[in-house]
């Protein structure tokens, strides 16, 4: 049977480098390593990190090209026969922008894909192991033991060794650690500053980000029941390149368990909760004119400009991609910034930002952490509006 | 454009690491201009014939294969698993042949470094030997002159390559 996209999911999370092949009558094709293959939808991939004259290729006529992709545990190998998409398709689809450091990004229609290599087979049992840890959760007569419980589950049925759950306090503390298995208990504060974690909170919905040093994957996933947050689950692959598809599936039903269970402690005594819940949050609304960049705080107007425009691009970022730690080095790269040639002008702007923010605006900061470069907190969810013209 | 001229162009650290532990991409296309792709497991610099050898295993590569000798043209990327960075070369008369000894004792040793490479970069034991061949069996050579070379020293989208032509 021939498999459609939606069969190879897992071979398009990012975990493994993929091949790409571009090519156009007449001319000798360009292959490149690029860093991430995505899947968009069942038919359509982003490619991220083309090359100069891939990312040229992508958006002519008669664009083609030729994809190969691996899947990060299995080793199965699969190649995509791909035709590019025109410009003003591309930057309607959600994937068609410019990736951190203006890395090139092209949107392809998928018109075959052809098994290369079976590798091993997918990984049996997860559904298993749901149904599993689900029941435990389920028939677990003491509440204040199952983070402890959930942890060891995904350990064991899983192998998600290193994990912890936060868990939200009666308000107005802080949601507090309920258990931490594999790793070091981690301060609660940085945890929230968590770029997975803090998303996962934020939006409530599951979000991932790069490993410490580079290497494997953190997921976060919401435990969400109805209109309440009760906390989120936070793994790291170690271990492993990343997480696949079904582990984010397997997680996300496992918190559902878990949500519906401490839902089920909250009604059986009257609403007062094991661990309380996390009541969503007033959003920071943040709101750019387009004709002068000028940006508007819950309303109130803060700064215009280049430096709106950085301020525009950082909250961006920070909200797209879970990006806290930023460069100077990376920022003039940014051609949307239209920053003026001298050098100087970048330094500047910023410390103007700085200083604005500190002086209106409690919710976002700007840390140094090193030359050239500085860290975005945000303290609030954020919801942008843009007005054009 | 001779193996010696292209090292010299493209620099010791990225000529040397063509016969490294490298990822290896090997791309041509059809009569009707569509690009054909298959990973390679290893590279020999033939010092008989001035000529680079790529290795590909005709079970996952036979459309690849027909059009390298349908057109004679091909393009290679070779990558560092560590860096990224890349060089990229294409030839216009390139030819599929039988492997000799000499190829047969690169992919070996090809195998066995770039297993290494990926085991270090976070990959288990059980993907690579999934992932790669267990030795030369069924594999075809791709030999080619190389008439351009592009450099990506910090990967294909990051700063700006350098192109060499003959």
């Amino acid at each position: 049977m021939t498999p459609g996209l939606a069969d190879i999911r897992d071979c398009l999370d990012g975990s493994v480098p993929a091949l790409v092949a571009t090519g156009a009558p007449g001319s000798v094709p360009v292959v490149m390593q690029v860093p991430q293959v995505l899947y968009v939808d069942p038919r359509h991939v982003a490619v991220h990190g083309l090359c100069e004259a891939q990312a040229d290729c992508v958006r002519s006529a008669d664009a083609r090209a030729t994809v190969m992709v691996t899947h990060p545990e299995t080793a199965a190998s699969h190649r995509l026969y791909v035709e590019g998409m025109p410009a003003d398709a591309g930057d309607r689809h959600p994937g068609g922008s410019q990736a951190p450091g203006g890395a090139g990004v092209g949107i392809y229609r998928v018109r075959r894909v052809e098994r290369v290599a079976a590798g091993m087979g997918p990984r049996r049992g997860v559904l298993a192991a749901v149904r599993e840890i689900a029941c435990r959760i389920a028939r677990s007569a003491d509440h204040a033991a199952l983070p402890e419980i959930v942890l060891e589950a995904i350990d064991m049925r899983l192998g998600m060794r290193h994990g912890l759950l936060l868990l939200s306090a009666p308000a107005p503390e802080q949601p507090r650690l309920a258990a931490c298995r594999g790793m070091a208990p981690p301060a609660t504060a940085a945890l929230l500053g968590d770029a997975a974690l803090g998303r996962a909170m934020r939006k409530w919905e599951p979000a991932r980000a790069g490993g410490p040093d580079g290497r494997g994957e953190r997921l976060a996933i919401p435990v969400v029941t109805g209109d309440a947050l009760f906390g989120v689950l936070y793994v790291e692959a170690r271990e492993r390149t990343g997480f696949t598809h079904d582990d984010e599936d397997a997680l996300v039903a496992i918190c559902h368990a878990l949500g519906l269970a401490l839902k089920s402690w909250l009604v059986a005594h009257g609403g007062r909760s094991p661990v309380g819940t996390i009541a969503p949050e007033k959003q920071l609304v943040v709101r750019r004119y387009a004709r002068d960049n000028s940006i508007f705080i819950d309303g109130e107007y803060l700064i215009k400009g280049v430096a709106g425009a950085i301020l525009w691009t950082l909250l961006k970022q920070y909200d797209d991609e879970g990006t806290v730690d930023f460069s100077n080095r990376i920022l003039r790269r940014e051609k949307a910034l239209g920053l003026p040639g001298l050098v100087d002008n970048l330094e500047a702007r910023l410390i103007l930002l700085d200083r604005r923010l500190t002086e209106r605006c409690d919710s976002l900061r700007m840390e140094k952490t090193g030359r050239g470069q500085f860290r975005l907190r945000v303290g609030r969810s954020l919801l942008f509006e843009e007005v054009m013209g | 454009m001779s193996i010696s001229t292209l090292f010299a162009a493209i620099g010791e650290g990225l000529a040397g690491s063509i016969e490294a532990g490298v990822s290896i991409g090997v791309a041509s296309h059809s009569l009707d201009g569509f690009p054909s792709l298959s990973r390679a497991y290893g590279c020999r610099v033939d010092a008989r014939t001035d000529e680079l050898r790529v290795f590909v295993a005709g079970t996952e590569s036979s459309d690849l294969l027909r059009d390298v000798s349908a057109t004679g043209v091909i393009s290679a990327v070779f990558t560092e698993v560590s860096s990224q960075a890349s060089v990229r070369l294409k030839g216009g008369s390139a030819r599929v042949e039988a492997l000799v000894d000499a190829d047969r004792a690169r992919i070996l040793a090809y195998l066995a470094e770039y297993s290494g490479v990926l085991h270090r970069s976070g990959h288990t034991r059980a993907f690579t030997e999934q992932l790669l061949p267990r030795g030369a069996e069924g594999m075809f050579a791709i030999a080619f002159r190389p008439e351009g070379a592009a450099m990506h020293p910090a990967g294909p989208a990051q700063g700006r390559h350098t192109e060499f032509t003959p």
